[in-house]
């Protein structure tokens, strides 16, 4: 066995083994050295290109695969039965044990070797790709990737991928650079850069004897799994240059807008990072399977019970009839029935009653459950309603056996960009020197007044902004809203992909009238040039310019540049190009700008900066980035607009847009000459010092800076998606928005998407707003250590979510501190019972009078003690001003500087009545918690915050966490889901790599098949290519597979225990001989046959309400998350059925069958085979006609299989009946001949399923009628609906 | 195998994506009501008019069923009497009033010892041809597994039995190095009582009474089951306990050797396995009606041990009807379910009279519910 598991492991190692290293010459190997060109392959030991993703060779099939089926703990059961079978004592005949066995594993085994072949055609089609291989001689020659090994000179062509992980020698492009395509690795669609070592340059291929004479020594780290770094030296010409990750074309890239590059193959087959990094991903198994598990050990545990019953019985009989039983020979040489050896009789015994009940546990099961759950995913891959006809892409199911956790899910956690936006982005606003331009409304703006909570001073009309001079705009705003009438924001003629922005004070070259036009020029130009995005297309036409860049945003930026005049058309290692265009009328000047260094934009960073010379010489370092990191970073002295860019980047946050600040510095000559040094030093270390180093170097220059001004990117809301969360939360699941954005940004989007709604009170904990500030002023004042900042800042948080916890728990805070908080408490308390007092005579309102007033004390406590006294801006505007802009600066506010009084809360009381009238009793109060990256930071490093953490998400409908990194992202799935246990579910969804820590700690993860990339989808158990596609796949595809999954798996288990109760009771009348009254065939036929089709159809087909109906009613998901159709009482409602059927179907037959008298006018009394048959029949029967009660939703297809498999039974035992006397023993003729002549056996049929039948029906009719469950009244409803209509 | 199914399910997505992608067709899936589950389907709803409907109508189609049937139950005529201890009490003797288990056995395995007795019985219902006699076993295992193996079903054929027959067929399977046909415990043990009637009537020819034995097995069993070229070889024939087995024990009939099996109907019949340790087997027909007032005497040869395992032995005259024999479980069973069928149909009629629910009445959904009840619960709290 441990043979086997290793060979196993081994195996799957040269698959996927990930960053062990890999055995070569049987060492691990920490470095290679790689004679480059050298076609002398003698020499080297490295693995071939020979790839292969087989799981098996011919000779190892059969084990391997059976060893993989004999993972699950069911087989060995069901082996272990069939083994007993072939002893001689067994119950039945072993033949009739192992053919299910045998079907099951054969089945198996064939999709094994179907998808092992399958696997084999794609390894075999990769093999043999065509490469252009270096002979040595200065010639090209064509290969197959297969045969390439380390060391050698290939060419690779423009599109073509690379055959393994090669060194990047030279490119036809410029200055050795050539652009590779990522896709199939990180799921990154821009283009990156590869540039070869400028010695290399020259043997481009051209020259014949330079290739021939080619030699280097490449020394490099040993295969590994990490995708982004590598170092190594190269020994060339007596030189020795370090080579890194700008050097390594990797396996599964392509080569993208270059004309062809020459490459040394450094890694091959499976030691290529791409190779090396395919780790399978974590296997999960949902919360049914989990419990179905423990149902099958209730049933092993029922089944040693009785089989251990049956020995004793057995073993005490035998003792005690001694030899009186003449009949059995008990004086004789016989193991089986010997008086004086009773214990072996007994231990028979129970081995007979093991493979006797054996049925207790369902082979069947296994089989039928991934039958139906491949059709249910072949029902969400085909769903049209799930079609994202924008990017052509269905649902995709990777992980079936999670089907019906889609039916039971507590709580969601979104990635924000991508997955509820749709990650597009737009320009939309910019601020220059604190000036704020831009027009038009922004999704999140329309959102709010639809939902009549306008969002207050906007920044889309600039009039009364301070900082603008009034005296000449007035006049040119009014010149200008003449010209343009017709033009505006919804009218807009420069939009474009990437481009909304409208402000005709900088559109058309308006900008030079502009005061401070200097500033804006700086601006653009900083925007077309500090970015790492590729220009792809002609420079001639502006137009049809893309631009492949890191993130959507980026080039939304380069095409705002664009827009305004700075077309950035061509990039070159080292320059930047750039076509000024300012007025319509001059000629467009080429502006070279000398590109120095560029430090990249990292999560970690949050900005990425370049150095630069202008063409007029100047050197300037150009940053853009959060406006968190570079305000701290600003020069003190020369700092900028810092005030009105903070005010007005809020600002746009708030209207949802995402934001970026633009700053600069003036580089001093001889700094940045030092600097530059150290930095190409570090750039050169190999090895893990490097990145810290660089890191380093990047904080020092990146300091000083001078802020510019600021831009506003929106990434637009997906089609559909406030219906969608609005309609999740209904249904009762949690929303947790994690995203990277600010709090302001994700309390908007929040509202936007409805995510928050009215009536919810919003939980604030930040340590970014003016009180956590306090906590820094004050550090500053004292000089606080580090140290004692953080406890600070911890305490602060655990004091706002003892806060919250209180608030979500009793409805208000504890009075602590300041004593305005305690008045307005006890105002709200007071306003609490008044309420409750005038409501108690009218019992459906008092729910909603509760929550008035609750929602009252809540938001006035939260308002007080949470954010630290903030008023409401505008009384009229209620409280909902009051939840929008919990953390706006003083001077938003509005002028009601008391906050809401007494009176106020009278009038709402007042509508509150009103409204509960009329209305529906509304839901109990909602709470939605925001917190941040920081205070999560301190959240999840202590258990004890956590738990509190915890208890605050439990009791709060949504939670929006901001300014996460994917690794807290990750964290906090992984905090809740271990932390709420089994009885929660959670789902993540997300679409790009920075959410895939979060898709696989998860329950379930789905991936959005969006812009980003396909990594998300790749990593999630299902993908869907829109956010408002989960609607559909939760409530509609994931309520129906957990309701057809629960109901199987119900169903099985009572059909499967009938079986074991009737081998039980036969058994009683036999003596506990373990001999059982019917023919074993009829046994090993009643679960492959007579009763599987019909509830594997009900498993793929069954239905409660239809979609239309469960959108209408999303509360009925509920009956998922609370685990109402599978769960231990049913169990055991089904097992008691089970127990009462199988007595009926037993008893009523045998009452006629006993033997005691005649069944028939010849008559003939009943032997036990005609027993067997007749109990067969009604045990056939009911279980097929049970269906007809037990479920609510038929077909022509169910009724098709039910009377399919009854007649199956007739037709079975008419054909079994007529086979030889030789194949058919006692059953010969048994139908024809003796059951069906008679007429008891067809009046016995109706009788024992009405008996078996009736109380269920009686039960279900008591239920129905005065207990009915929800999706029944939804179906009555709108049954009543369309009897309506008919009649009208 | 959930994740086997996942491994399926993306290697088909795959392949299916890059066939798209190579004929550029959009992957739009194709309409079918089937596949968007659309199928037009039948939800009963259990209304309760519906529901008293179905009790009803149920209820009315039982009861008549149910009389029919306990009306054949109850024309059939059965007499039935247990002779195993009458059989043997005539050898009580003063000393030993109360015959023992122990001594019963002990008679029954004496050789020596005559073992016939005669019963008389009077018939006091008219009993119409043809009459069957059986007789019943009680307390008897014949359903016991190493009994039921106990037998060699291809040597009933005519084939050779094959090892593992031969091995369940032990102890009885070979003397002398030949196999006993039949062989095993089953045919071993063949009860061997046997029953001569004769009567007081006038129409039967010296008062004896025909017992026609044959046709009393299942047609194909005789024809196709049991073969017509085996005879019972010499070893069972001459089947001399005292060599074959310990005298210890007696039951077991003597074969014919000059019959093939496919004629022993007796043995055909008892090889046929009983369900349950109680039962009865056909032992012959009367083909004669008989009339009340008839005397019927049984000489019975009282040769099969049931004393031993505290067993019965009971002789059955029974005629029959359409549904068979005397059971009137049948009948009661309908009249049971149908008289309950419409009595729960009433009470759903009554309660549904009383306290009816509207249709589709949202109160009752589970939110709703559950709402009403927290404001419930909580505004007794607040006041």
């Amino acid at each position: 066995m441990a043979g086997i598991t290793k060979l196993w492991k081994r195996k799957k190692g040269s698959n996927s083994g990930a960053g062990n290293g890999t055995v070569v010459n049987g060492h691990d190997e920490d470095s290679r050295t790689i004679h480059c060109n050298r076609p002398d392959h003698g020499l080297f030991s490295y693995a071939g290109n020979k790839t292969s993703t087989r799981k098996y060779s011919w000779w190892s099939f059969v084990p391997l695969a059976l060893f993989v089926q004999y993972q699950r703990a069911a087989y060995w059961y069901f082996t272990a039965m069939a083994g007993l079978s072939l002893a001689p004592f067994a119950p039945y005949s072993a033949i009739s044990v192992w053919l299910p066995l045998i079907f099951v594993l054969v089945l198996g085994l064939l999709r094994e070797a179907w998808e092992d072949l399958r696997r084999a055609r794609g390894d075999r089609e990769l093999n043999n790709r065509p490469i252009e291989w270096h002979d040595g001689n200065g010639q090209f020659v064509e290969k197959r990737w297969r045969d390439l090994r380390v060391g050698d000179l290939v060419r690779v062509k423009d599109g073509d991928f690379f055959p393994s992980d090669l060194l990047l020698v030279s490119s036809t492009g410029p200055d050795g650079i050539c652009y590779v395509e990522t896709m199939n690795l990180d799921g990154e669609t821009n283009l990156k850069a590869r540039q070869a070592l400028e010695v290399t340059w020259g043997i481009d291929g051209k020259d014949e004897r330079k290739l021939k004479d080619f030699t280097a020594e490449l020394l490099c780290e040993g295969p590994n799994a990490s995708l982004y770094t590598f170092s190594g030296r190269l020994k060339y010409n007596n030189a020795e240059l370090p080579v890194g990750p700008p050097q390594l074309l990797l396996r599964d890239s392509s080569l993208q807008n270059t004309g062809s590059v020459l490459g040394v193959v450094v890694y091959t087959g499976h030691d290529t990072k791409s190779m090396q990094n395919s780790t399978p991903p974590p296997t999960k198994r949902s919360r049914v399977d989990k419990y179905l598990d423990k149902v099958i050990w209730l049933m092993f545990a029922l089944l040693l019970a009785m089989a251990t019953l049956t020995g004793v019985i057995i073993g005490i009989r035998t003792k005690q009839d001694g030899t009186d039983i003449w009949y059995m020979r008990p004086t004789e040489s016989n193991p089986y029935y010997n008086p004086q050896k009773a214990a072996i009789v007994g231990i028979v015994g129970f081995f007979n009653g093991l493979v006797l009940y054996g049925y207790l546990i369902p082979i069947a099961l296994y089989v039928s459950l991934e039958v139906v759950r491949v059709a249910q995913a072949l029902f969400m891959i085909n769903d049209i309603e799930m079609y994202d006809p924008a990017s052509d892409k269905r649902a995709r199911v990777k992980s079936p056996g999670l089907n019906e956790e889609l039916g039971q899910v507590d709580t969601i956690f979104s990635d924000k960009t991508g997955t509820l936006t749709s990650n597009q982005m737009d320009f939309f606003r910019c601020t220059i020197q604190g000036v704020s331009y831009g027009k038009g409304t922004t999704e999140v703006e329309r959102a709010a007044e639809k939902l009549g909570m306008p969002l207050g001073p906007s920044p889309r009309d600039p009039r009364p902004d301070s900082t603008r001079p009034t005296s000449r705009t007035q006049s040119v705003d009014n010149a200008i809203e003449v010209d343009t009438e017709s033009l505006g924001p919804e009218n807009n003629p420069y939009k474009e992909k990437g481009f909304n922005f409208y402000d005709e004070r900088l559109l058309a070259g308006k900008w030079v009238q502009e005061k401070s036009a200097e500033s804006i020029r700086f601006f653009f130009e900083i925007l077309a040039l500090c970015h790492t995005a590729i220009p792809e297309g002609t420079p001639e036409e502006p137009s049809l310019m893309r631009y492949r860049a890191e993130s959507p945003d980026e080039a939304a930026l380069v095409v705002a540049a664009k827009q305004f005049g700075f077309y950035f058309y061509k990039r070159t290692p080292t320059t930047l190009h750039v076509r000024e265009s300012l007025r319509p009328g001059d000629p467009p000047r080429d502006q070279v700008y000398q590109l120095l260094d560029v430090l990249e934009f990292s999560s970690l960073r949050k900005r990425m900066s370049i150095t630069v010379r202008f063409p007029d010489g100047r050197l300037l370092l150009l940053s853009k980035g959060a406006d968190s990191v570079i305000l701290q970073r600003v020069d003190r002295k020369r700092s900028g607009p810092v005030a009105e860019t903070t005010r007005h980047l809020k600002l746009y946050g708030e209207v949802g847009l995402r934001t970026l600040v633009v700053a600069y510095k003036v580089l001093d000559e001889e700094e940045y000459k030092s600097w530059a040094k150290r930095y190409a030093d570090a750039r050169s270390i190999i090895g893990k010092e490097r990145e810290s180093r660089t890191e380093e170097l990047a904080e020092e220059i990146e300091q000083g800076l001078t802020v510019v001004g600021g831009t506003g990117v929106e990434d637009k809301l997906q089609a559909g998606v406030p219906e969608a969360v609005d309609r999740l939360a209904r249904a009762g699941i949690n929303i947790w928005v994690l995203t990277g954005d600010k709090v302001e940004t994700a309390i908007n989007i929040g509202y936007a998407c409805s995510l928050l709604r009215q009536g919810m009170d919003n939980l604030i904990v930040s340590l970014e707003g003016s009180e956590a500030r306090a906590i820094e002023e004050r550090a500053d004042r004292e000089g606080w250590s580090r140290d004692k900042i953080q406890e600070g800042q911890k305490n602060f948080v655990s004091r706002k979510l003892d806060d919250a916890l209180q608030l979500v728990l009793n409805g208000h805070v504890n009075p602590r501190g300041t004593s305005t908080s305690e008045r307005k408490i006890s105002v709200s308390e007071s306003l609490q019972s008044a309420l409750s007092r005038s409501m108690s005579t009218k019992s459906s309102g008092a729910n909603l009078s509760r929550n008035a007033s609750k929602n009252a004390a809540g938001t006035l406590t939260r308002n007080l003690s949470v954010t630290n006294g903030r008023h409401s801006r505008n009384p009229s505007e209620g409280k909902i001003g009051v939840e929008m802009l919990p953390l706006v600066d003083g001077q938003k506010v509005g002028s009601n500087g008391e906050g809401l009084d007494q009176r106020e809360w009278a009038i709402s009381k007042e509508s509150a009545l009103t409204q509960s009238r009329k209305g529906p009793p509304a839901e109990p109060t909602e709470y939605a918690l925001v917190i941040d990256g920081q205070s999560l930071a301190y959240i999840l490093a202590e258990t004890v915050l956590q738990e509190r953490f915890l208890e605050v998400c439990i009791n709060c409908n949504s939670v929006l966490c901001c300014r996460v990194s994917p690794r807290q992202k990750a964290q906090v799935t992984t905090l809740v889901r271990k932390g709420l246990g089994l009885h929660r579910l959670c789902l993540a969804i997300g679409d790009g790599a920075n959410d895939v820590g979060m898709i696989q700690a998860a329950n379930v993860g789905v991936g959005i098949l969006g812009v980003e990339g396909a990594q998300a989808a790749m990593a999630g158990d299902f993908a869907i290519g829109q956010f408002r596609f989960l609607e559909r796949l939760l409530l509609v595809h994931g309520r129906w597979c957990y309701r057809r999954i629960s109901l199987m798996i119900l169903y099985f288990f009572y059909k499967v225990c009938m079986m074991g109760w009737i081998a039980f009771y036969s058994n009683i009348f036999a003596y506990f001989s373990g001999n059982p009254l019917y023919n074993d065939w009829y046994a090993s036929f009643y679960n492959t046959v007579f009763t599987s089709v019909p509830i594997v159809v009900i498993g793929i087909l069954d239905q409660d309400v239809t979609p239309a109906e469960a959108f209408r009613y999303p509360q009925l998901y509920q009956s998922g998350q609370r685990g109402e159709l599978f769960n231990f009482k049913l169990i055991l409602w089904w097992l008691a059925i089970s127990l009462y059927h199988s007595a009926v179907i037993f008893f009523f037959p045998l009452a006629i069958y006993s033997g005691l008298s005649a069944f028939r006018p010849g008559g003939q009394v009943a032997a036990a085979q005609d027993f067997g048959a007749a109990m067969f029949t009604v045990l056939v029967l009911v279980p097929n006609l049970q269906i007809y009660l037990a479920f609510h939703y038929f077909t022509w297809i169910h009724h098709l299989f039910i009377w399919l498999s009854i007649l199956s039974w007739y037709l079975f035992i008419i054909v079994y009946g007529a086979l030889p006397t030789s194949w058919s023993t006692i059953a010969y003729k048994e139908f024809i001949e003796v059951l069906a002549p008679s007429a008891s056996y067809w009046l016995l049929q109706p009788l024992v399923v009405m008996a078996a039948l009736l109380p269920d029906l009686v039960f279900r009719s008591i239920k129905s009628v005065y207990r009915p469950s929800d999706y029944q009244i939804v179906i009555e409803q709108s049954k009543s609906k369309r009897d309506s209509q008919h009649q009208v | 195998m959930a994740t086997g199914g996942g491994d399926f399910l993306r290697k088909l997505q795959k392949e299916e994506e890059i066939q798209q992608r190579l004929s550029k067709e959009s992957r739009r899936p194709k309409y079918t009501k089937f596949s968007q589950q659309e199928l037009s389907a039948c939800k009963p709803l259990l209304t309760p008019m519906c529901i008293v409907f179905v009790y009803i109508a149920i209820g009315l189609a039982c009861i008549p069923v149910g009389i029919i049937t306990l009306q054949a139950s109850l024309s059939v005529v059965e007499l039935k009497f247990r002779y195993d201890t009458i059989c043997v009490m005539k050898y009580a003797t003063a000393t030993n009033p109360m015959l023992t288990d122990e001594a019963k056995s002990e008679f029954m395995q004496d050789y020596n010892k005559r073992k016939n007795c005669t019963i008389s019985i009077d018939v006091t219902k008219y009993m119409k041809q043809p009459i069957y006699i059986y007789y019943q076993l009680g307390n008897y295992f014949q359903n016991h597994r190493r009994y039921v193996k106990s037998m060699s079903e291809r040597q009933l054929q005519g084939l050779p039995p094959s090892k593992v027959d031969l091995n369940n067929c032990k102890p009885q399977d070979m003397v002398g190095g030949r196999v006993i046909v039949p062989c095993g415990m089953v045919a071993w043990s063949l009860f061997n009582d046997t029953f001569d009637i004769s009567t007081n009537a006038f129409y039967t020819e010296e008062g004896t009474l025909f017992v026609n034995k044959t046709a009393i097995s299942w047609k194909s069993d005789r024809e196709e089951r049991f073969n017509n070229t085996i005879f019972p070889s010499s070893n069972f024939v001459n089947n001399n306990r005292t060599t074959v087995v310990n005298a210890s024990q007696i039951g077991g009939s003597y074969l014919n050797n000059s019959q093939p099996l496919s004629m022993d109907e007796n043995l055909i019949v008892w090889m046929r396995i009983a369900a349950l340790p109680t039962f009865r087997k056909l032992y012959g027909r009367i083909e004669t009606d008989l009339h009340p007032g008839t005397t019927l005497t049984f000489n019975i040869n009282n040769f099969y041990n049931t004393y031993g395992f505290r067993g019965s032995k009971a002789l059955i005259l029974s005629t029959t009807s359409w549904i068979g024999g005397k059971n009137h479980f049948l009948g009661f069973s309908y009249l049971i379910v149908g008289g309950a069928c419409i009595l729960i149909g009433f009470i759903f009629l009554f309660m549904h009279c009383k306290n009816p629910r509207p249709l589709g009445d949202k109160s009752y959904l589970s939110w709703v519910k559950k709402s009403v009840a927290t404001a419930i619960s909580t505004s007794p709290t607040t006041m």
